[in-house]
């Protein structure tokens, strides 16, 4: 069920994208940068490309799927723990109750991304002296099919997670897996078998988001599939979980 | 002829017994009653009986076909589990609508009746967080019995009512019961268990005895 106070919670990103980017609102003049590279340069605050190496800025340029993960990071384990026997009383197969959150959340995940990116679109085409043209236009579909894949997979693994060790656990386990990856991302250089065998760069879901589509390698298809096997094997993974957990005892925060 | 039998059942969490060979048979149209201190395991029994949680050895059978083996889940059933609740956010019409949805048994004028035959108003516009605790427990009643189920599962299901309110209950479960409903209910107020049921069980430590 679509409650208004989660359709609220995605509000949320329009006030922290006009915040983060104030630097565009501030600026006085514009600037004859193509929109395409201006919203490239604002959607991950300075560009994290292969050349980037502060990690703090990669993870600074992942804060509006944090923060996304923080509103929803508990969506389907609350109501797994609060609302749902009710429900499997009625409904045979747990997986499909499953199924049905997770499409939930993808809804909301979904209305909070075109929000978070329309929002940065829209300042980067007030700030530019440039029109836009089709090149922004593919820039910004492919942005968000990826930001969209990210933000939804991460938070669900959360959900997941926090169902088998609690919210609070799951959610340092998301942050500091987070944090190695984009240490990975960054450093790849650094690491001979990451930097010799281009895959392994490849599997890396921070890479993917951030900065694999700067090479234009496959144009985004490329994450966009992996970002979907990702989504469909933690979806795998979860209904066997679920289908087989014992459900309505004590959640693992009045436990700890 | 709906049975509920229980053989050998027990559930182990970690080194903690919780449910030790518990063993009983419940028939349609009767109404069980169980006792025991908080924590005895009485909760943990509905929920092993409910399918929502797997035991750690022994069956449960409905009219003979054991629960997880021969069938997924329980025949239709409706229970009531204590501290769980429906979503505070929506109204009580639209909370029963919504797990109404899920069979689609019933229609929005079965569901409407259900909510005034626990004394509550169908059209109330308000959501279930501005419920009073006895309200809370009145709707929840309501999703129990709404469907019709062969099964009543109610742990404490007089919690937070007033003597109306428990008044009310008893005359549903009797209802219930003589609509051939099988009824098993737990209750600290033994008034109601005493009252209401033909067959009691003490339960002590996650073991069972019956008692009359």
């Amino acid at each position: 069920m679509v409650s208004k106070s989660n359709v609220l919670k995605t509000l949320i990103i329009i006030p922290i994208v006009f915040f983060r980017k104030s630097n565009l609102l501030l600026a006085g003049n514009g600037t004859d940068m193509p929109i395409a590279e201006l919203f490239l340069q604002n959607m991950f605050s300075g560009n994290p490309s292969r050349t980037e190496t502060n990690i703090v800025i990669v993870m600074f340029g992942l804060m509006e799927v944090i923060v996304f993960n923080l509103l929803f990071g508990t969506y389907i384990y609350h109501d797994l723990y609060e609302n749902s026997i009710y429900i499997f009383i009625r409904q045979k197969s747990r997986i499909k109750w499953f199924i049905n959150r997770s499409f939930q959340l993808f809804a909301y995940s979904a209305v909070y991304n075109i929000l978070f990116i329309l929002s940065t679109f829209l300042l980067c085409v007030v700030y530019s002296n440039q029109e836009i043209d089709i090149v922004a236009i593919r820039v910004v579909i492919i942005t968000y099919i990826l930001i969209q894949l990210f933000s939804f997979w991460t938070t669900l693994m959360i959900n997941l997670l926090a169902i088998r060790i609690g919210a609070t656990a799951s959610f340092i386990t998301n942050y500091m897996t987070l944090l190695v990856l984009s240490f990975l991302a960054v450093n790849y250089e650094a690491i001979p078998i990451i930097k010799n065998i281009p895959f392994f760069l490849s599997l890396n879901p921070v890479t993917n988001v951030t900065i694999n589509w700067n090479d234009g390698i496959g144009k985004g298809l490329y994450p966009a599939v992996y970002f979907l096997i990702l989504i469909g094997t933690t979806m795998l993974l979860g209904g066997k979980i679920l289908s087989k957990m014992d459900i309505s005892l004590e959640n693992k925060e009045k436990n700890n | 002829m709906i049975t509920l039998e229980t053989k050998h059942l027990s559930k182990q969490i970690k080194n903690n017994v919780i449910l030790d060979d518990i063993n009983i048979q419940m028939h349609k149209g009767v109404i069980h009653g169980i006792v025991g201190k908080n924590g005895s395991g009485k909760t943990m029994l509905f929920r092993c009986l409910a399918g929502l949680v797997h035991p750690s050895s022994g069956e449960i059978l409905y009219d003979n076909k054991v629960l997880h083996k021969d069938i997924a889940t329980p025949p239709r059933m409706g229970i009531i589990i204590e501290n769980m609740g429906l979503y505070p956010e929506f109204t009580g019409f639209k909370n029963l609508k919504y797990l109404a949805s899920i069979n689609n048994l019933i229609t929005d004028e079965d569901i409407r009746a259900s909510i005034a035959r626990v004394g509550l108003d169908p059209n109330d516009k308000r959501t279930i967080k501005k419920y009073s605790l006895g309200m809370r427990q009145r709707i929840i009643l309501a999703q129990a019995f709404m469907e019709h189920p062969d099964i009543l599962l109610l742990d404490e299901p007089t919690n937070g009512l007033d003597e109306a309110g428990i008044k009310l209950v008893r005359d549903i479960l009797k209802e219930e019961a003589a609509r051939g409903a099988l009824i098993f209910i737990s209750s600290h107020n033994k008034e109601d268990i005493s009252y209401l049921c033909e067959v009691i069980y003490q339960m002590s430590n996650g073991r069972l005895e019956e008692k009359v």
